[in-house]
């Protein structure tokens, strides 16, 4: 009996921790898009304040936000000064790809991040300004979206780990 | 000598490119022009390169250069972010890390009549390569002091002649201290980025323990920030050729500050038309002129004349 018991809440405490890590990892995705925003726009002021070049931005970045940002942006300064390759659009989204595999972020949340990235230089503040911007209206876009849903899909993870941690005991008993 | 070139050049380049890269301490120019075969000036003799980053003297088996990859070339020269150097392509061109400088030339976007806003289309980039030769001064130091104290120098050439090397050199030599003289503060007002060869706040050229460097600063105002708070005892500045640049100079010379400044010109003369001067009014700001020249591919010293008193060569 007492092992029966054991089993059920194993089983009950596994499924709502299933639903719990989901609702974890949803918010988490919320607060790397945050951190992506933060990015940008801190590019856009660098450029903006003192027209610096995307290197010079992101080591200045670098320096001021916290991990795990502060360390992507290391990670690209160290691969952009170590490399062959100088091509610094190339060097920064290979980096930013590698480094955020792992993270809750979605590949699409990534590519809508490096479209900032120009193939080609701009050769004008505006113009680069312009790109950084529509990159930030796009993560904008999907976290509104992820916001929107936040409440319902987070109660929804919980219940439905409870409730098919409750069905497999239930099953098995 | 460091290679600090290569990087410029895209992955496809590296071979044709490679040889270039390898002599960059005798190469001293490199012209690349849209579908025309690729030169450059190695020891002051024009060679150009194949495919195979062979060097010949023949046209014919030279590699050439499509826009596509000089816009390539200038993109990584600006490390992606063009619109960062919109003043310098503007101007025409740009100093890169090292303190190389790039000519550009393109299709001008122009703003009204006088202005230009932008280049696109880039036909030709003429890439200077940047030297040092720390002793490039030395053998006119003497003629350069008077009882211990340095005089105001003008370094006259026509273009390639090693003007920025000589300035570079002759800094380092009196902010370091040499037999003739202790050490001075000296400040540069590095309008180009062509003196330090700085990024990022790291000098590519050793100007001696004494030298601050106001970098990317347009003279007038460099001028100014250095006087107020640095109290320099010497100030250099590149390239002068604008009136306004002169009348600067000669106000700065009532500060009790000595001066180093180079000019494009083949002799005094050619200066003394150039800002409408006399020699008395010119030696009121500067004590030497040194002329530099190209014999034999080498850059020397052609003479070293006072304005004060006699001639010292």
């Amino acid at each position: 009996m007492y092992i029966k018991i054991l089993a059920g809440t194993m089983i009950l405490t596994g499924c709502l921790g299933l639903g719990l890590w989901y609702r974890r990892q949803y918010r988490e995705r919320i607060r790397y898009l945050q951190g992506l925003d933060q990015v940008l726009e801190g590019m856009s002021r660098e450029i903006a304040y003192g027209r610096n070049s995307l290197p010079e931005c992101s080591l200045a970045l670098a320096h001021r936000l916290k991990e795990p940002w502060q360390s992507l942006l290391l990670r690209v300064e160290e691969a952009w000064k170590a490399g062959m390759n100088y091509d610094f659009s190339e060097v920064f989204s290979e980096t930013v790809r590698g480094e955020l595999k792992n993270s809750p972020l979605r590949g699409n949340d990534i590519e809508v991040f490096l479209e900032f990235l120009p193939v080609e230089g701009c050769f004008d503040e505006e113009m680069q300004r312009g790109r950084i911007e529509r990159s930030r209206d796009g993560l904008g876009r999907i976290l509104n979206g992820l916001r929107k849903e936040e409440e319902p899909k987070s109660r929804m993870s919980v219940t439905l780990g409870l409730m098919s941690g409750l069905l497999l005991i239930l099953i098995l008993s | 000598m460091e290679e600090t070139l290569r990087w410029i050049f895209p992955a496809e380049m590296q071979k044709v490119f490679e040889t270039v890269c390898l002599q960059q301490s005798k190469i001293s120019e490199i012209r690349l022009r849209a579908m025309r075969p690729i030169l450059i000036r190695r020891s002051g003799e024009e060679w150009f390169v194949e495919e195979n980053g062979r060097l010949t003297k023949s046209p014919d088996p030279a590699a050439k250069i499509s826009v596509k990859q000089l816009q390539t070339i200038l993109d990584r020269a600006c490390q992606n972010s063009p619109y960062a150097y919109e003043e310098e392509l503007k101007n025409g061109f740009l100093t890169i890390r090292g303190g190389h400088r790039i000519g550009v030339t393109g299709q001008v976007v122009a703003e009204g009549e006088k202005k230009i806003r932008t280049q696109k289309y880039i036909t030709g980039l003429n890439i200077r390569v940047a030297h040092e030769v720390s002793t490039a001064a030395d053998d006119v130091l003497s003629q350069i002091y008077r009882k211990g104290q340095v005089l105001s120098v003008l370094i006259l050439s026509p273009p390639g002649c090693g003007k920025t090397t000589f300035l570079r050199a002759l800094i380092r030599r009196v902010s370091d201290g040499n037999p003739y003289g202790g050490g001075k503060n000296v400040g540069v007002v590095d309008e180009r980025s062509e003196i330090a060869g700085a990024y990022q706040g790291e000098f590519a050229y050793d100007l001696g323990m004494r030298t601050d460097v106001l970098d990317a600063c347009p003279k007038q105002a460099g001028i100014s920030l250095l006087l107020r708070s640095m109290s320099p005892e010497v100030i250099a500045v590149d390239e002068i050729g604008e009136q306004g640049d002169y009348e600067l100079l000669r106000k700065l010379s009532t500060c009790g500050c000595k001066l180093f400044a180079t000019a494009h010109g083949d002799s005094l003369q050619d200066i003394l038309r150039k800002f409408m001067l006399t020699k008395q009014e010119l030696g009121a700001v500067f004590d030497r002129v040194v002329l530099l020249e190209k014999r034999d591919g080498k850059c020397q010293v052609k003479a070293v004349e006072a304005l004060e008193d006699e001639a010292c060569i």
